[in-house]
């Protein structure tokens, strides 16, 4: 490893030199000393700050996704689902094909319409949907050059085209706007929905209402007035018959009461209270409260926008606003319908009703008030708001929080992830973190709001829109580029998905997951060239490339020579490439200034464990001749540092990469090995001591078989095919008595055994369930429950839980009548068994009836 | 729908049954007669599954078996004579919560009532369909049914019935959409009730025959196999009926069939390969038309009243 000493150039003997005349000398490649020094302190010699760099492994990255799918994102009038243009634009095109009209010419051409429809979405951010389309298909149509012949053939695909384009709705581009719609989009259609039903069901109980007072009315004198009588029968029959006559008739009551007036009273006041709610539920279900700071948000359809200072604050007192107005509404609704049912008690009621606040309603009752939500920039959460900010999760109220994150220009903590994991860590609030680039991702996310019971945050990234060019790459780009520098990592946190944190949490959305960075594959010298072009055309409206004819980096570089495909991970360091902030934190280096000393920053990052490595960490940029290194400031690879930490924080709650699970696995594959190593051993010391067992009983035998042949004693005991007659006598007659003629006669073998019984003490199990079959039972799964028995005698014959019978006590009845329901079962589970001594019932008649049924 | 949390409410919701809620009239049906044991097992299948008596409707036709809405504690609909069928199917199509049992006889759904079975089964629409199958017209003194065993004299055929009996069975699957088809027997409560209970889980039309007992009309007719289980057949498969421990020691022939196998269970229908019992067939996929029927059965009162006046007002001259 190359150690370096800094030594600070001395700039005042060059400008001493140049005072006097003397010849600038050729500019020299960096020392190690100036390379260091950038890395320690940011200062570069000649203090320029590079306005260009492109990071090479954004090239690969960006080859991996196509921007033109997603974005502008179309929003249909009326509700319906959040679709990207160029997916509708490619449905059409499938069910052209589908129908055998295949649109083959304008096919190919798709990414180009969109990308034309997302030009004109500039300044604003979003357009009508109708005539925005309408006009980049004309402009789209010019743009191609055909013969006469294919002119009229490419009409009528682009005909067919614009017929099935929408008409209506709106297309939002990406920028602050984004989100905000599709928040609008998503919640608000879920709200809008909920409030429909909620609508419904309130109407009918209105009516039913009506209904009631109107039948109570007509218990009254009034109700059978000649007036009443004449505007129910019609003109048609009272110019038959006289009403007053008629009134005269009916006004004779017998019994009909009224209504007590305090149930009126109630029916009525439900009734009023029910009537406001309906009228109130027709304006829009999304309230946009935008706090300072978030530009460029206007005022959308389906939603009441309000400009707001101190926005969480604001959200709270209108969410209490709204959520005291819902539990008057919800006590009106359960009194009308007690009183309706008849259950109406006031003890219970009055007393419940009357301390009911918005904490007791269910999740669908407090999705009837209008979602309330607070749209702020992420910084004035990590900053001046973050203690109102967590006061309000811990407060528990459903209210949503928006915040968009731009950045922090100029500062170091730009980009800051931790946010999202902070309100995570408070358990009880939802938390999603997405990208306005990814419109499909973050609708999802949204979906999680709308489904939200509590509080919710949702952290949006965003990238901020240049003001003075002062950004090379599209807005597009650089959000792709965050997501995947981990950044602005994709999560979810639902705290009521599940009982476990697996359940609630995940990393959905992210580029490699599994991995510290995505490892991206960055193309060779032609294809990088290629990426610069595609590029700086990701800008919505931009036409020329900035890079064309410029030079990419110092102009002091020299070329490098044109390099093949390569991989390469894409670190956080590599997005902030693209980010003013962090501009000035890297230094591209000419290839002569190139050393050992300098490394990947992946493997510089790998390398920090406790103390940071000696090396200076690099990345690769882009330069006109090829691949060349930017070093790393140390700020900049700290930073780096810190979000790979987090993001592995992030994994191990994901389930990714999770230490103590890998270290549970390791113990417990350590202690089965361990386990079967110990059982191995017992088995090989069990098997080595009965080796050594029948060694030393052969021996014992072989030896006693030589004495007896060689003591002449009984060689005619083995003979060939005598069987196992080895020393057979010797060893099985140390058995218990399996050897009569050997045995000592000390009656220790099972026949002994059996032998040595006493007479008579014999009361085996057989015998004992003989003496059981005398008793009465009753085979109850068997009962068809037909009540033959119980009418035969209801005390003795009684009915379980299920309705199957069993027997009661048995002094409660007779045996006869035993026998005779046990002759009645159609089941034939009864079973009388032995009379009971002293019953007098049980003739020799009886228990002979009784014997078939034992 | 719409409400206070679990933990705030207040009102008495939660309701627990016991058999006693479901038992209604004491039933008057012949000693050792299977309608009890089929009675039981209803009582027990809605005490098990906390079926609300009010959500509950039984209808039946003309029959002994047709008593059976008089012992049930649940709405009730005694219909005319093979008629159960199109009044339950007219129950479903505007009432889907309500769970509806049938109780209809051999005489009642396979004789004057053929014509509704054949079409309520194509329906689909979902309900437990009992056929009490005692082969017998007990109510009226023993005459022939279409399912009386072929000889058998009775009050129609002095001289012994000259046909072979119909077999319901095979009907059932030889209808288009028949979507469950099982078969049980009184004798045994544990089968029958686990018959029902999987019939009433089943989300369309369940026709379950059950062969039972008419101890005076037809006494001895199920001796053979009553008293030699062996003569049955248990159909076991996973997607089929479970048959616990007690019942595998009862029926001790078993066989295993896929009741997704429609040939298969025509095969087993005939009764060629011994009288199975259990679940024959089902697909739980079949076309339902009460799915169909119940469209706008939600719609607010003062919808429906305006819409039918709307629909009034057309005939007005």
């Amino acid at each position: 490893m190359v150690t370096a000493t800094f030594q600070p150039r001395d700039t005042n003997a060059e400008a001493a030199r140049r005072a006097a005349g003397a010849q600038p000398l050729p500019p020299q490649p960096p020392s190690l000393a100036d390379i260091r020094r950038f890395h320690l302190t940011g200062q570069r010699p000649d203090g320029a700050v590079e306005t260009d760099l492109l990071p090479t492994a954004l090239t690969g990255l960006l080859q991996t996704v196509d921007p033109w799918l997603e974005l502008p994102i179309y929003l249909p009038e009326h509700g319906g689902a959040p679709l990207g243009l160029g997916r509708l634009i490619d449905g059409l095109l499938e069910a052209s094909k589908a129908a055998g009209q295949p649109l083959d010419l304008v096919a190919p051409m798709r990414s180009r319409l969109v990308r034309l429809v997302a030009a004109r979405l500039d300044g604003r951010g979003w357009a009508a949907a109708g005539e925005t389309l309408a006009a980049a298909v004309k402009e789209f149509r010019g743009q191609f050059d055909v013969s006469a012949a294919a002119a009229e053939h490419l009409d009528k695909q682009i005909a067919v085209l614009r017929a099935g384009l929408p008409k209506t709705g709106r297309l939002v581009g990406l920028g602050p706007h984004l989100p905000v719609e599709l928040y609008v989009a998503v919640v608000g259609r879920q709200r809008a929905r909920s409030a429909r039903a909620f609508g419904e069901e309130v109407r009918g109980l209105v009516s039913k209402i009506d209904d009631q007072l109107r039948l109570d009315d007509l218990h009254g004198p009034e109700g059978s007035s000649a007036e009443a009588l004449k505007a129910s029968l019609g003109a048609g029959v009272t110019a038959r018959l006289d009403p007053a006559a008629l009134a005269g008739r009916l006004n004779v009551r017998r019994g009909t009461q009224r209504m007590a007036a305090d149930r009126r009273q109630r029916l009525e006041g439900a009734r009023k209270r029910l009537a406001i709610w309906l009228e109130r539920t027709t304006g829009p279900q999304v309230e946009l409260l935008v706090g300072p700071g978030v530009d460029g948000v206007a005022e959308l359809p389906g939603a009441r926008l309000e400009a707001v200072q101190d926005v969480l604050r604001t959200a709270a007192a209108r969410f209490d606003a709204y959520a005291a107005d819902l539990a008057e509404v919800h006590k009106a609704l359960r009194t009308a319908q007690a009183e309706l049912a008849g259950t109406w008690e006031a003890g219970s009621h009055d007393e419940a009703l009357g301390r009911l606040s918005w904490q007791g309603l269910d999740d669908a009752t407090l999705r009837q008030m209008p979602a309330i939500v607070a749209v702020m920039p992420a910084g004035r959460l990590r900053g001046a708001d973050m203690g109102a900010f967590f006061a309000l999760l811990r407060s528990g109220r459903p209210l949503h929080v928006l915040a968009l994150d731009q950045g922090d220009d100029g500062e170091a903590a730009v980009l800051d992830p931790g946010l999202g994991y902070l309100a995570v860590a408070q358990r009880e609030a939802v938390v999603v973190q997405s990208l306005a680039a990814r419109p499909a991702h973050l609708a999802g996310a949204l979906d999680k709001l709308a489904e939200a019971v509590g509080p919710a945050l949702a952290l949006v990234a965003v990238p901020r829109p240049s003001k003075d060019d002062e950004r090379r790459g599209g807005l597009w780009a650089e959000a792709e580029a965050l997501l995947a520098g981990r950044a602005t990592p994709c999560l979810q946190f639902v705290p009521h998905a599940g009982a476990t944190w697996a359940d609630r949490f995940d990393l959905d959305g992210n580029p490699s997951p599994e991995d510290a960075w995505p490892v991206v594959e960055v193309p060779g010298q032609d294809g990088l060239e290629q990426g610069r072009q595609e590029f700086t055309s990701w800008q919505p409206g931009r036409v020329e490339s900035p890079f064309e004819g410029g030079a990419c980096g110092p102009s002091n570089t020299t070329g490098s020579p044109v390099l093949a495909t390569l991989e390469e991970p894409f670190t956080f360091a590599h997005a902030a490439a693209l980010q003013p902030a962090w501009r000035a934190h890297l230094w591209t280096l000419p290839q002569d200034a190139w050393n050992d000393e300098q490394v990947p920053l992946a493997e510089w990052l790998d390398a920090f464990t406790r103390v940071p490595p000696l090396t200076v960490p690099y990345l690769w940029v882009q330069g006109p001749g090829g691949r060349q290194r930017a070093v790393v400031t140390r700020e900049l690879a700290f930073a780096s540092r810190d979000r790979l930490r987090l993001w592995r924080t992030l994994q191990e709650l994901a389930g990714i990469r999770n230490e103590h699970a890998r270290r549970a696995a390791q113990a417990a594959r350590r202690q089965a090995l361990q386990e079967a190593d110990a059982a191995l051993k017992a088995m090989q010391d069990e098997h080595a001591r009965e080796v050594e067992e029948v060694r030393a009983t052969a021996a014992g035998e072989a030896m006693e078989r030589l004495a007896r042949i060689l003591l002449d004693l009984d060689t005619l005991a083995v003979t060939p095919g005598a069987g196992s007659g080895f020393g057979s006598g010797a060893v099985s007659g140390s058995g218990p008595g399996s050897t009569p003629g050997s045995g000592s006669g000390s009656g220790a073998g099972p026949g002994a055994d059996s032998g040595g019984q006493p007479a008579g003490a014999s009361v085996g199990p057989s015998a004992a369930d003989d003496a059981g079959g005398d008793e009465a039972y009753i085979d109850t799964p068997l009962c068809t429950s037909c009540n033959d028995c119980t009418r035969v005698n209801p005390l003795l014959f009684l009915y379980d839980a299920n309705k199957q019978a069993y027997l009661g006590d048995l002094k409660t009845g007779t045996y006869l009548q035993l026998v005779t329901a046990a002759e009645k079962c159609p089941a034939r589970c009864i079973h009388p068994g032995a009379p009971r001594p002293g019953d007098e019932t049980a003739t020799s008649d009886v228990v002979a009836r009784a014997a078939k049924f034992l | 729908m719409y409400g206070l949390k679990r933990d705030w409410e207040f009102e008495q919701r939660i309701r627990s049954f016991v058999i006693e809620d479901y038992e209604g009239a004491t039933p008057r049906w012949c000693s050792g007669c299977g309608d009890n044991t089929v009675l039981t097992a209803v009582h027990r299948l809605c005490r098990d599954e906390q079926l609300p008596p009010e959500k509950t409707v039984v209808v039946s036709g003309i029959g002994c078996s047709s008593r059976f809405p008089h012992y049930m504690k649940t709405y009730g609909f005694h219909s005319l004579h093979g008629r159960a069928l199109p009044v339950a199917s007219g129950v479903r199509a505007r009432r889907p919560d309500l769970n509806i049992f049938v109780a209809t006889g051999d005489g009642d759904c396979c004789a004057i009532g053929t014509a509704h079975w054949i079409h309520a089964v194509r329906y689909n629409m979902k309900m437990v369909v009992m056929l009490l199958d005692n082969g017998i017209y007990g109510l009226t003194k023993k005459q022939s049914s279409p399912t009386t065993p072929k000889g058998l004299t009775s009050n129609t055929h002095p001289e012994g019935t000259v046909l072979s009996p119909l077999n319901p069975l095979s009907v059932v699957l030889g209808i288009t959409n028949v979507s469950f088809v099982a078969q049980t027997v009184d004798w045994n409560p544990a089968h029958v009730y686990a018959t029902l209970q999987a019939a009433h889980r089943h989300p369309g039309f369940a026709f379950v025959r059950i062969l039972q007992r008419c101890p005076h009309f037809m006494p001895g007719l199920w001796d053979p196999i009553q008293n030699d289980p062996t003569k049955l057949v248990a159909l076991t498969h996973a997607d089929g009926l479970p048959l616990d421990p007690a019942l595998s020691r009862v029926f001790k022939n078993q066989a295993a069939h896929d009741p997704s196998d429609l040939m298969a269970a025509h095969r087993w229908a005939t009764g060629q390969d011994g009288i199975p019992i259990g679940l024959l067939y089902k697909d739980t996929n079949a076309e339902r038309y009460d799915l169909a029927t119940v469209k706008g059965a939600d719609m607010p009162p003062a919808t429906r009243k305006q819409a039918v006046e709307a629909e009034l007002d057309r005939f007005l001259i």
